[in-house]
């Protein structure tokens, strides 16, 4: 009886347990997305034995924070200069677009 | 005219609001500015914009120009519900997403992955390569200033895979849904997070390399 269900025990912790390769995706998973509860389970009892998969759950979201935060004050962004040539060269384009508009007709 | 007016008046009357439209648009180019101004207006802004998601100066050009030929065949269609500059920047964000569908649909990248950092076979299969075990950033100086960050972030994407980056870029800087990434792009949802998984690694290997170690 004992054995039996030492047994059974193996069998699922074997079950529950993954590779650093699945721990790495399921870390990139968890960052956009729920996970089911497996593979939740699946996750934390890596994390627990696995202190490599525990620094790359860390780097990657400081690598997300970062993103975030970079992404949420886009205003902020060193603002770069449109090329005077390209200026003009749109700015043409947008006098040919006009010219052919119903609303301004060449005249003929 | 004054635009808030004009709004009120479009929302008591949007019972005829195809009608209404036409009349605004006819009625009120005082809403729009003259598209030969825009250029010099908001030309920099939608650069800046756009280089910072794009990554590469001749795409980004041209889809500002994009979006400004765009905006001007679809000026009708502007309601002064926002600002010109907001309605520019969003077209411009469609330009972004459908030059990243054309990317992904112009290159396959291989199944496989060589880069991989976990071992292939044998007893440790699976495992992190020794040489390339993830350092914890968090114990170290990670005091990162915000440009130079851009500037590693960059370098760091434009060594992905082509496709790869602009699933990360879509749904990170552009913040679409996965769903909704997976339509664009028309690739399936475990495809999408097999790719965002590779992304991830390389993108920590990278900043590990340049940033870090630096």
């Amino acid at each position: 009886m004992f054995k039996k269900m030492k047994k059974l025990l193996d069998r699922l912790m074997m079950r529950m347990m993954i590779t650093c390769e699945k721990a790495a995706f399921l870390i990139s998973k968890s960052q956009d997305h729920k996970l089911t509860f497996r593979e939740d389970v699946q996750l934390r009892m890596h994390l627990m034995g696995c202190r490599f998969c525990r620094a790359y759950e860390r780097d990657l979201g400081l690598l997300s924070d970062s993103i975030r935060q970079y992404r949420d004050k886009p205003d902020e962004e060193p603002p770069i200069e449109l090329a005077r040539s390209k200026k003009e060269k749109i700015k043409e384009h947008l006098r040919d677009h006009q010219q052919g508009d119903i609303d301004h007709p060449p005249h003929s | 005219m004054n635009v808030d007016k004009l709004n009120g008046f479009h929302f008591l009357c949007n019972r005829r609001q195809d009608a209404n439209d036409r009349f605004m648009s006819s009625q009120d180019p005082s809403s729009l500015t003259d598209p030969t101004q825009w250029v010099e207006r908001y030309g920099d802004y939608l650069y800046t914009y756009a280089y910072y998601r794009v990554g590469a100066v001749e795409v980004a050009e041209d889809l500002v120009q994009d979006t400004f030929i765009a905006a001007l065949n679809a000026r009708q269609s502007f309601r002064g519900e926002s600002s010109e500059k907001t309605w520019l920047v969003s077209i411009l964000k469609r330009k972004i997403i459908d030059h990243y569908r054309k990317e992904t649909r112009s290159r396959e990248e291989p199944g496989d992955d060589r880069y991989s950092p976990f071992v292939g076979e044998g007893p440790e299969r699976g495992k992190w390569d020794v040489q390339r075990r993830p350092a914890d950033w968090t114990t170290g100086n990670t005091d990162m200033d915000r440009e130079t960050f851009y500037q590693v972030l960059e370098l760091c994407l434009s060594l992905l895979p082509e496709r790869w980056s602009g699933v990360f870029r879509l749904k990170t800087l552009e913040e679409l849904s996965t769903g909704q990434i997976c339509k664009e792009l028309g690739i399936s949802s475990s495809n999408f997070w097999v790719i965002m998984h590779r992304a991830r690694l390389r993108l920590r290997e990278c900043f590990e390399k340049n940033w870090f170690e630096a």
